[in-house]
């Protein structure tokens, strides 16, 4: 009987994540630690360990929302994983993107559509077959924008330097350095 | 489905991922294709102006990297190259959309004036390209995994990055035996002329560097930049690492992620590296916006 609960137990933990899709299962990925608030300064309420599932309640900036098996609250957006997708996947063929989509919106129109837009390209043995396509290049011209475009959604710019090592200053440090 | 009982050792492939450095930002062996290159055409030992001045013109292109008419042209190259493998997606306001969003993005660095134009490729495949000189593809596979407008500017800004540093420029030219004068040789440039452009040759290289990829250094750093431009625009800094968790989150034996992973470092590698470059974010303040109205618009909502 007890082997029956289990397995059952098993099939059922196997098909949650593809069941529930928008609960969001994860893993931590590295020793740290669980935060009372999504401030680097605020409490620690626990330790997390590698490995450790999770679930995700939302988001807040760099930091999610969790539950751990006792515990509630923030950790790092960077010390998580998102639970794979693998049995979701294995009847999309090629179109994983489809798939994911339908996954996040809850539609399911992949059956009619994932033959229809099943369109490759861009493997690697089609791009080592690619004959250079000079028009398509060209084509693209119409649909550029220019310098002076904005966004038009509101955006504001702001002022963030690149890492140190990172980006054009440190490629004309090196350059100085070679002359 | 076995995720939450992954056995530990696997683990800890992730956390030793620190890749021996090959720094190759500036190729000194260039100069040698390029000092020798006089001696092809003729032995003589009368002064040719015109092979001084040409001479100099070389050096000068090996000393600030490369003239920007150059990198242009073989951008354009490469560009084609990739066009013949999938066609731009037949959706005239979703490319003007994407050029929208990628041009607002480019316009928060230091090369705004390029010619940059971005597309949308009809591919399945799970994949986004840069090409020198500032051209930009996303492959409607990676386009689909995506939720929004901050996620697409995430990943258009991680593309122009590598056009800013010139990486690949830099990669074809570890590639060639004679280094950058080799590339530029093998683009037309200079001795032959704009007839000689796509070659054999020349297609051959751009396609043995997108096949091979960029150092994984190279995709670490327009990773960090990457953050920061988007940020620059506006866009919410850590849309970069939702991407990457959800391409972390697909099986990475699936077909449509075959030559991403061909060319580009794991997933979780590149979520543990890009940390440093989000700390500066870390406490929220002001929640960016995620723009996923407008991105629906033209994306999720399309036939």
């Amino acid at each position: 009987m007890k082997k029956i609960a289990f397995t059952i137990t098993l099939i059922f933990a196997c098909l949650a994540p593809q069941l529930f899709a928008a609960d969001k299962a994860g893993t931590i990925s590295r020793e740290t630690h669980l935060f009372s608030k999504p401030f680097k300064d605020a409490d620690t309420i626990a330790a997390l360990s590698p490995q450790q599932a999770i679930t995700i309640l939302k988001r807040k900036g760099g930091w999610y929302e969790i539950k751990t098996e006792n515990q509630q609250g923030w950790v790092r957006l960077t010390h998580v994983r998102l639970a794979r997708k693998n049995k979701a996947l294995e009847d999309a063929d090629n179109n994983v993107g489809e798939i994911l989509s339908d996954l996040a919106t809850g539609r399911n129109k992949s059956d009619q559509v994932t033959t229809a837009t099943a369109v490759k390209g861009l493997s690697e043995e089609e791009l080592r077959n690619a004959e250079p396509d000079v028009d398509a290049l060209n084509a693209l011209d119409s649909f550029a924008a220019d310098e002076n475009t904005d966004n038009a959604a509101g955006l504001e710019t702001r002022k963030i330097d690149y890492l140190e090592g990172d980006g054009p200053t440190a490629q004309k440090a090196i350059t100085e350095e070679e002359e | 489905m076995t995720y939450p009982l992954r056995p530990a050792g696997f683990f800890f492939i992730m956390a030793i991922s620190f890749f021996s450095v090959n720094a190759h930002a500036f190729d000194i062996g260039g100069f040698g294709g390029i000092l020798g290159g006089g001696t092809d055409e003729e032995e003589g030992t009368n002064i040719d102006i015109g092979e001084i001045i040409d001479g100099v013109k070389d050096i000068s292109r090996t000393v600030t990297g490369i003239d920007e008419d150059d990198e242009i042209e073989i951008g354009r190259d490469a560009a084609a190259v990739l066009l013949g493998a999938s066609k731009p997606v037949n959706d005239p306001a979703l490319q003007r959309y994407v050029n929208r969003v990628g041009r607002w993005v480019a316009n928060q660095t230091n090369r705004a004036h390029l010619p940059w134009r971005f597309a949308v490729l009809s591919s399945t495949q799970v994949n986004a390209f840069a090409t020198p000189g500032g051209n930009i593809f996303i492959t409607d596979g990676l386009l689909k995994t995506l939720t929004g407008e901050a996620e697409l500017a995430a990943v258009l800004a991680h593309e122009v990055a590598h056009v800013i540093q010139k990486h690949h420029i830099n990669a074809m030219s570890n590639l060639n035996t004679s280094g950058l004068s080799g590339v530029l040789k093998l683009a037309g440039q200079t001795s032959a002329g704009k007839s000689n452009r796509l070659t054999t040759a020349m297609v051959g290289q751009v396609k043995d560097v997108y096949l091979r990829g960029l150092d994984k250094d190279d995709e670490f750093e327009a990773d960090r930049m990457g953050v920061v431009i988007a940020s620059r625009a506006g866009y919410d800094p850590f849309a970069l690492v939702s991407v990457l968790q959800t391409l972390d989150s697909i099986d990475p034996e699936h077909s449509s992620l075959a030559l991403l992973y061909k060319t580009h470092p794991p997933a979780s590698d590149r979520l543990d590296r890009i940390e440093p470059a989000l700390e500066q974010f870390e406490d929220p303040g002001e929640e960016s916006p995620l723009l996923e109205k407008r991105f629906n618009t033209y994306v999720a909502s399309r036939p």
